[in-house]
C-alpha cells in the first residue's frame, strides 16, 4: 500500500518538475526581451540592459533556471518585496473562497445528478439537465456582473466586493463571499450533476442492481447500498479534475469582486509584467491542482476494493 | 437454518398451485416510437417440483419472458397481454409492495454472468446475508445462515469465501454464490437464465449437478433457459421451443428431442453435430433464410419463410397450438409429418479425403513454445514447452478450458504475441519471426485467422468491399480488374451476393459478418487458417452453415486449419487431429478418433464426460466428476499440473514430477504417469449410447 | 463435390443504404428541439458576424460626444455608451471576432489533440508515458491562468490567442482521444490489420481514426463552447482584443465601472449576447452528443 502511494507521489513530483520547466520557459525564455517587457516600450535602452543583466538574461538558460528554482519564490518587481508572504496570505484567502464554493457545489451537484437519475426521462430530469447545461457555459464574469447589478446595485442586499473589512467576524466574511461563490458554483454544477447522473444510471441499470431488486430489497436500499456506492466512486475523480476549472474561475471572480486572492495576484502580475510573481503564482496554482488530483486518486484507490486489495498484496 | 418461507409466506392459495402458470403472454417493446411485439401468445406451466426448459436461438424472446415474469423489463418494455401466476398469485396485478414480497419469498433468479450479478464493492458474505436480514434475522445470525448456504452449494472453505470480494473469485465459485443467494429464501420457483453458458465445461457440469441436487433437496421448481439443447435435455423434464417470440413446440424434453413435431425443431436438431458424424461422411444441415426482424409479425405462420414443408395455407392461416401427442403441442399445420422435412444440404459428401491427414507435408512446426506474461507483479504461465505440428490439408483441433493457453498458442503462431526465448516456430522449415513486423509477405499470406467475434473483427466503418479488397491488394497483390474478378469469386464462394458489397458490418447479421471475415481470411490464398472459436458467438443454425462453409473451403482451397473451440461436439466433427491443453501444457495429442476413445488422458476423459449432449442427456453412463476449480495460470500446481483435480491421482509421483509427453501409439501422445495398459483397463471400453439421429 | 448453391436471403439485414447511419443521425438532430433552438440562435449570430457592417444601423465606431450614456430609445435600441457610440451596432459587429477566433482555436486543438491522442493510445509504452507526463503537466495549469501568462508575455494579437488556446486545448482533447483509442486497439480488426502487415500510420489513421470520430465530434463542440468562454474571459481581463474593438467582452470591461451609476444597458446587452451565443453552442453540442450515442 505504501509503495503504491509512494509511486503516485513520485510520478506527481516528476510532473511538477516538468511544470516548473514549462512555466519558466514561458516567463523567461520566450519573450525576446524580458527586460523590455517589464519596463515597457518607453524605457531607455540602458535601463533595459541593466535590468536584463540583473535578471540574468545574458547567462546560460540552465543557470537562469537554476537561479530561479533555488531562489524560489523570489522577489516581486511591483512590490519590491519577497513573494513568499504575499503569496501565502493570498493563497489563504483564495482557499477560503474555493472551499466555500466546493461545500455548496459538491452536495448540490451530486444531489442534482442522483435526483435526475432516479427520475430519468421525467420533467424534473430534463429541467435539471437544461439548467445545468445552460449555466455551464456562461462565463463567470457575465453571471457575476448580472448578479452584482441585480443584487448589489439595484437591490442592495449584498455587498459589491468580496473583501470584508479587516477584523470582521466569520459570518460577516461569509456574507461578503456569497455573491462571488455563485458564479463559481453555477459554472461547475452542470458538469458534476451530469457525471453523477450518468454514473447513477449506469449503476441502476447494472446486473448487480438487478440482483438486488430481484432479491426483494426495497428500492431505497437498492439505491443507497448498491447503486450509489458504485456510482459515487468515480464522481470523486470527476470533482478533483473540476477543481482546475474552479481555480480558473477564481481568477475572474477575484478580479471582478476585488478580492485579494491568488487569482487577483496572478492577474495583476500579468498586467504589470511582474514575471517572478507571475511564475511563482502559476507554479503554486499548478502544484495545488496536482495535489488535489493526487489526493482524489489515492482516495479512489482506497475506496475501490479491486485496487486496494491489489495494492496491498 | 430458519426456513423463512414457512413462517412468512402468505397462504392464501392452495399449496398445490403450480409454481408458474403463464397464459397467452405478450410483451411489447417501444423502439423509436413503434411498438414491437417481441413475445406473442406464449403459454406454459411449471408444476410443483418440475423443471421446465425454454430453448431457442437469439431473438426468440426467452430472456425477455424470464424478465417479464418477474416484471423487470427494460424501461421501454411492457407486458401487454396475458396472465402470469407464480404460486397461484397474479403477478401482473400486484402492487409495488406485494411484488417486492413476491420477489423476496417466492421467486428467485440466477443469471448468465455471475461476476456482474454481484456488487463489486460489498463482500460476498454480506450479500448473501442480505437475504436473511431482509427476512428479519439479526446481522450475526444472518451471516451464519449465509455461511451455511455456502456449504450447501459445495463451496469448500465457506468462511474464507464469505470475506472475499466478487473479483477475487472464479466464475464457477461466483455462480455457486448466486445460486446460494437465490435458494436462501426457499422460493417456489427458480428461474435460471443461461446459468452455465459463461463457464468452462468441467465447471459447468459441476454446477449443473449441483443445481440438480439442490432441486431435489429444496423441492423448488425450475424454469431453465438456454440455447444449448444438450443442457436442457439433461436438466429439464419438459421443454418449450421458442422461435421469434412464439412457442412452436412443447412437450417432455426427451420426446421432443427424440421425435420433434415442428419443422423448426427438426431443422435445429439436424444442425448439431452428433457423435458419429464426421465432416468426412456427413454434412450438417442448415435452416435456410434468417430470423425475421423483431416484432415483425406476418399473417400466417411465423416460420413459413424458412420452412421446407410450407404450403399456401401456412401463409394465410396462423397455426394454433395443436395437440400432437400426450402432453405435447406443436404450432404447425403439418405437425404429424414434421419429421419429413426435406434436408437443405444433402447429407452425403462426394469426396472421400482418405488418409490425407497423415500423408501431408509438415507445414508448421512449433517447438518448445513458451509464453510467460508479467502483469502487475504476477507471473502468468500462459504456455509451457508446447511442441506441435500442423500438416498440409489437415484440421488440428485445439481444445481446452480457461487458462489452457490455446488462444495464446494461436497468437504466438500468428506473430500477434511474441513467445519467450527458446521457442521456435517454423513454416516450411523457415523460422518465423516472433512478431508480424519481422515476417515476409509470403509468410503473412500463408497464415491467416478467423476470429470469434465478427463485430470486433471487422472494422465497422469500412464497407464489405473495402474490407475484402484491402486484404486482396495487400496480401494477394491483386490490382484493378484482377482484383474485382477475384473479389466476385470470393464473395460467391462464401455465399454472399453483390449487394452486400456496399454494406457496412452493422447492417449484416452475425452469420453474414462471419462470412465476410472468412472471405477476408481467404483473400490472400492462405495455406493455414487459424479458426479461433469461429462459431461460438453464432446461433446453432447459423453455426452449421459456417462449419459447412469452412469444410468446403478446406477441400477446394487446400488449407490446413488450426481449429480452436471449447465445443467438443464441433471439434469432434471437424478435426483430424486433436491437442488437449491444460494450464499451458499439452496433455494429449493425436488423431481425433484415438483421442476421443480410451486409453486417454484422465483430463480428456473427464472433459468428454462433462459435456452434456443430446445423446448422454439421459445420464446413462457414469460421469467423471472433477473436484475443485481450475487453478490459476499464475499459480500452477507442482508436478503434473492436473494432479489437484485428477480422479485417477496416483500419489506422490504426481505431486512431485511432471510426466513427459509420451507416445502411446504412433502419432498419439499422453502426458500421464499411469502406464498405458493400466489406463486402458481403468477406462474400459468405449461407451456407446443409442444416439438420436434423423 | 459441388458446392450446393443456396441463396442466402438476409431478411435480417437492415434497410438502410450506404450512408444510412449518417442520415439517421441528421434526422434525429432535426427532430430535437434543443438542436433547432441552438442552431437558430447560432445562425443569427453567424449572420451578424458576416454581414455585421451592413446590418448595423450606425457605425460601431462613430462617436457622438453629445449623445453619451443615453438609455435605449427608438433611435438607439440598445442605448449609447460613454463615447456616444450606438450599442446595438457594437453588439452586432462584436460577434465577428469571437466567431472567428474560437472555432479556429478549437480546430487547431482538435487536430493536434487527435494526433497526439492517437500516438499515445496506439503505441502506449514509452511514448505514452513520456507524452503523458507532458499532457498532465499542461493540464495542471487552469486554462485561464495559462492563457494569462502566455498572453501577457507573448503579446495580444488574435493569432497569438488562437495558437495559445489551440495549444492549451490539445492535452484535453488528446486525453479523450487516447481513451477511445485504447479501447479500439483491443478489437480484433486491429489485429487483423497487423496480420496483413499494415504499418502503424495506416492502422492509426485509416483503421482506428474513423471509429473514434464520434467522441472527437463531441469533444469539438464541447470545446468550442469553452473556447468562446475562455476567449471572452481573457478579453475581459484585458488580455485579448483591445478597444476600440466592439468585442463584447471589451465593452463589458470598459463600461463595467459606470454600472453603479445606473447605465445598465452598457453592459447588459453584451452580457446577454454572450449568454445566448454560448448557450446555443452548448445546446447544439448536447443534442449532437445525444444523437451520436442514441
Amino acid at each position: 500500500m505504501v509503495r503504491f502511494i509512494l509511486k503516485r507521489l513520485g510520478l506527481a513530483l516528476i510532473t511538477l518538475w516538468l511544470l516548473s520547466v514549462i512555466v519558466f520557459l514561458l516567463g523567461q525564455v520566450l519573450p525576446a526581451d524580458p527586460g523590455r517587457s517589464v519596463l515597457g516600450p518607453l524605457a531607455a535602452p540602458s535601463a533595459v540592459r541593466a535590468l536584463d543583466h540583473q535578471l540574468g538574461v545574458d547567462k546560460p538558460v540552465l543557470t537562469q533556471y537554476w537561479n530561479w528554482i533555488s531562489n524560489f519564490p523570489g522577489t516581486s518587481y511591483q512590490y519590491q518585496a519577497p513573494i513568499g508572504p504575499i503569496l501565502t496570505s493570498a493563497l489563504g484567502r483564495s482557499l477560503k473562497l474555493g472551499i466555500f464554493a466546493l461545500i455548496i457545489l459538491v452536495p448540490l451537484g451530486i444531489i442534482g445528478g442522483v435526483v435526475s437519475a432516479l427520475n430519468a426521462g421525467k420533467p424534473i430530469d430534463r429541467t435539471i439537465g437544461i439548467i445545468g447545461q445552460s449555466m455551464l457555459t456562461v462565463p463567470e464574469f457575465v453571471s457575476g456582473i448580472v448578479l452584482i447589478v441585480v443584487f448589489a446595485v439595484e437591490l442592495g442586499w449584498l455587498p459589491v466586493t468580496a473583501t470584508a473589512p479587516p477584523g470582521s467576524g466569520f459570518f460577516t466574511q461569509l456574507k461578503y463571499l456569497i455573491l462571488p461563490v455563485i458564479p463559481l458554483v453555477m459554472v461547475l454544477f452542470g458538469y458534476i450533476s451530469r457525471m453523477a447522473r450518468v454514473g447513477t444510471i449506469e449503476a441502476l441499470d447494472s446486473d448487480y442492481a438487478r440482483t438486488a431488486t430481484l432479491k426483494g430489497l426495497p428500492r431505497g436500499v437498492v439505491v443507497r447500498r448498491h447503486a450509489l456506492r458504485n456510482s459515487l466512486l468515480p464522481t470523486i475523480t470527476v470533482i478533483a479534475t473540476q477543481t482546475g476549472y474552479l481555480i480558473g474561475g477564481l481568477v475572474v471572480v477575484e478580479v471582478l469582486f476585488r478580492y485579494n486572492g491568488i487569482g487577483e495576484l496572478t492577474f495583476n502580475a500579468s498586467t504589470q509584467h511582474d514575471i517572478p510573481m507571475l511564475e511563482a503564482c502559476v507554479l503554486t496554482i499548478g502544484a495545488l491542482y496536482m495535489l488535489v488530483t493526487l489526493v482524489a486518486d489515492i482516495g479512489y484507490s482506497l475506496l475501490n476494493p479491486r485496487i486496494r486489495l491489489k495494492a496491498a498484496e | 437454518m430458519t426456513t423463512i418461507s414457512d413462517t412468512v409466506r402468505q397462504d392464501d392459495k392452495l399449496p398445490q398451485a403450480d409454481a408458474l402458470d403463464v397464459e397467452n403472454l405478450e410483451i411489447t417493446y417501444r423502439v423509436r416510437g413503434r411498438g414491437l411485439r417481441v413475445v406473442r401468445d406464449v403459454s406454459f406451466r411449471v408444476g410443483r417440483g418440475e423443471s421446465f426448459g425454454l430453448v431457442g436461438e437469439s431473438g426468440c424472446g426467452k430472456s425477455t419472458i424470464a424478465l417479464g415474469i418477474v416484471r423487470y423489463l427494460a424501461r421501454n418494455g411492457r407486458v401487454t397481454g396475458g396472465k402470469v401466476e407464480i404460486d397461484g398469485r397474479d403477478v401482473l396485478a400486484l402492487n409495488t409492495s406485494d411484488l417486492r414480497k413476491l420477489r423476496q419469498h417466492t421467486v428467485s433468479m440466477v443469471y448468465q454472468e455471475p461476476g456482474r450479478a454481484l456488487n463489486p464493492t460489498i463482500r460476498v458474505g454480506r450479500q448473501v446475508a442480505e437475504v436473511f436480514e431482509l427476512a428479519g434475522a439479526q446481522k450475526a445470525q444472518a451471516l451464519d445462515s449465509a455461511q451455511e448456504m455456502l456449504e450447501k452449494v459445495r463451496i469448500s472453505n465457506p468462511a474464507g469465501v464469505m470475506n472475499r470480494y466478487p473479483h477475487q473469485l472464479s466464475g464457477g465459485m461466483l455462480q455457486r454464490v448466486v445460486i446460494a443467494m437465490a435458494l436462501a429464501s426457499q422460493p417456489a420457483l427458480l428461474i435460471l437464465d443461461e446459468p452455465t453458458t459463461a463457464l468452462d465445461a468441467t465447471v459447468e457440469s459441476e454446477v449443473l449437478d449441483l443445481i440438480s441436487a439442490l432441486r431435489t433437496e429444496f423441492g423448488t421448481s425450475f424454469l431453465f433457459i438456454s440455447h444449448n439443447l444438450g443442457v436442457i435435455a439433461k436438466m429439464c423434464d419438459r421443454v418449450g421451443v421458442l422461435y421469434a417470440g412464439e412457442m412452436v413446440e412443447e412437450g417432455p424434453a426427451r420426446e421432443v428431442f427424440a421425435n420433434p413435431r415442428h419443422p423448426y425443431t427438426v431443422g435445429l436438431l439436424r444442425c448439431i453435430p452428433r457423435r458419429d458424424m464426421l465432416k468426412a461422411n456427413r454434412a450438417l444441415d442448415t435452416i435456410p433464410g434468417s430470423l425475421p426482424p423483431p416484432g415483425d409479425v406476418p399473417h400466417g405462420c411465423i416460420f413459413a419463410d424458412r420452412c421446407g414443408l410450407v404450403e399456401q395455407r401456412c401463409r394465410t392461416e396462423a397455426p394454433p397450438l395443436y395437440e400432437s401427442g400426450t402432453a405435447r403441442r406443436s404450432r404447425c399445420h403439418f405437425h404429424e409429418r414434421a419429421h419429413t422435412l426435406p434436408r437443405v444440404i444433402p447429407p452425403e459428401r462426394e469426396d472421400v479425403p482418405g488418409e490425407r491427414a497423415d500423408s501431408g507435408a509438415v507445414l508448421i512446426n512449433a517447438a518448445d513454445v513458451s509464453k510467460t506474461f508479467h502483469m502487475e507483479g504476477e507471473t502468468i504461465y500462459g504456455l509451457v514447452d508446447v511442441s506441435v505440428e500442423l500438416r498440409a490439408g489437415e484440421t488440428l483441433g485445439l481444445v481446452g478450458e480457461s487458462g489452457s493457453g490455446k488462444t495464446t498458442l494461436a497468437r504466438a503462431l500468428l506473430g500477434l504475441t511474441a513467445p519467450d526465448k527458446g521457442s521456435e516456430i517454423t513454416l516450411d522449415g523457415e523460422v518465423l519471426s516472433e512478431t508480424t513486423s519481422g515476417r515476409t509477405r509470403e509468410q503473412e499470406k500463408a497464415l491467416q485467422i478467423v476470429f470469434q467475434n465478427p463485430d470486433s473483427a471487422l472494422n465497422r466503418r469500412h464497407s464489405v468491399q473495402r474490407l475484402i479488397s484491402r486484404a486482396l491488394s495487400r496480401l494477394g497483390g491483386y490490382r484493378g480488374e484482377a482484383l474485382m474478378a477475384r473479389l466476385k469469386k470470393l464473395i460467391s464462394e462464401v455465399r454472399l451476393s453483390d449487394r452486400h458489397l456496399s454494406m457496412r458490418p452493422a447492417q449484416l447479421s452475425g452469420g453474414l459478418k462471419q462470412r465476410v471475415a472468412i472471405a477476408r481470411a481467404f483473400a490472400g490464398d492462405p495455406r493455414i487458417v487459424v479458426c479461433d472459436e469461429p462459431t461460438s458467438a453464432l446461433d446453432v443454425s447459423v453455426q452449421a452453415a459456417i462449419l459447412n462453409l469452412l469444410n468446403d473451403l478446406q477441400l477446394n482451397e487446400d488449407v490446413s486449419y488450426l481449429f480452436i473451440s471449447h465445443d467438443l461436439g464441433v471439434v469432434r466433427y471437424l478435426a483430424d487431429r486433436i491437442a488437449v491443453l491444460y494450464l499451458g501444457r499439452i496433455m494429449e495429442i493425436g488423431p481425433a478418433d484415438q483421442v476421443f476413445n480410451p486409453p486417454q488422458h484422465p483430463y480428456t476423459e473427464a472433459l468428454l464426460s462433462a459435456v452434456p449432449t443430446l445423446e448422454n442427456g439421459n445420464g446413462d453412463f457414469e460421469r467423471i466428476k472433477l473436484e475443485g476449480e481450475i487453478p490459476s495460470p499464475a499459480d500452477p500446481p507442482t508436478g503434473c499440473v492436473f494432479h489437484t483435480r485428477c480422479p485417477r491421482f496416483l500419489g506422490d509421483i504426481c505431486v512431485n514430477t511432471e510426466p513427459p509427453l509420451a507416445e502411446s501409439e504412433p502419432g498419439h501422445a499422453i502426458r500421464c504417469h499411469i502406464p498405458l495398459d493400466e489406463l486402458r483397463r481403468l477406462q474400459g471400453k468405449e461407451v456407446t449410447v443409442a444416439g438420436a439421429d434423423d | 463435390m459441388s458446392i450446393v448453391d443456396i441463396p442466402i436471403e438476409d431478411a435480417g439485414a437492415l434497410q438502410a443504404g450506404r450512408s444510412g447511419v449518417r442520415r439517421e443521425v441528421f434526422r434525429e438532430l432535426l427532430r430535437s428541439p434543443t438542436f433547432i433552438v441552438g442552431a437558430i440562435v447560432l445562425a443569427i449570430w453567424i449572420i451578424c458576424a458576416i454581414f455585421g457592417p451592413v446590418l448595423a444601423p450606425h457605425s460601431p465606431y462613430a462617436q457622438n460626444l453629445e449623445g453619451i450614456n443615453k438609455a435605449p430609445s427608438s433611435g438607439h435600441l440598445f442605448g449609447t455608451d460613454q463615447l456616444g457610440r450606438d450599442m446595438l451596432s457594437r453588439v452586432i459587429v462584436g460577434s465577428r471576432d469571437i466567431l472567428i477566433i474560437a472555432p479556429l482555436a478549437t480546430l487547431l486543438g482538435t487536430v493536434l489533440g487527435t494526433v497526439i491522442g492517437l500516438l499515445m493510445g496506439y503505441f502506449r509504452g514509452f511514448v505514452d508515458d513520456v507524452l503523458g507526463r507532458f499532457v498532465e503537466a499542461f493540464l495542471a495549469i487552469p486554462l485561464i491562468v495559462a492563457g494569462m501568462i502566455a498572453l501577457s508575455t507573448l503579446g495580444r494579437s488574435n493569432l497569438v490567442i488562437i495558437i495559445v488556446i489551440g495549444l492549451l486545448f490539445t492535452p484535453l482533447i488528446a486525453r479523450t482521444v487516447r481513451a477511445a483509442v485504447l479501447l479500439e486497439r483491443e478489437l480484433d480488426y486491429v489485429a487483423a490489420a497487423r496480420l496483413r502487415g499494415e504499418r502503424a500510420p495506416y492502422i492509426m489513421f485509416v483503421e482506428i481514426l474513423p471509429n473514434v470520430f464520434a467522441p472527437i465530434m463531441v469533444e469539438f463542440t464541447v470545446r468550442l463552447a469553452y473556447a468562446i468562454f475562455a476567449v471572452l474571459t481573457l478579453t475581459y481581463l484585458g488580455l485579448g482584443v483591445q478597444p476600440p474593438s466592439p468585442d463584447w467582452a471589451v465593452d463589458i470591461q470598459a463600461n463595467y465601472g459606470v454600472v453603479p451609476a445606473g447605465y445598465w444597458w452598457e453592459v447588459l446587452f453584451d452580457a446577454l449576447a454572450i449568454a445566448t451565443l454560448v448557450v446555443s453552442i452548448s445546446l447544439i453540442s448536447d443534442s449532437v452528443q445525444k444523437a451520436l450515442e442514441g
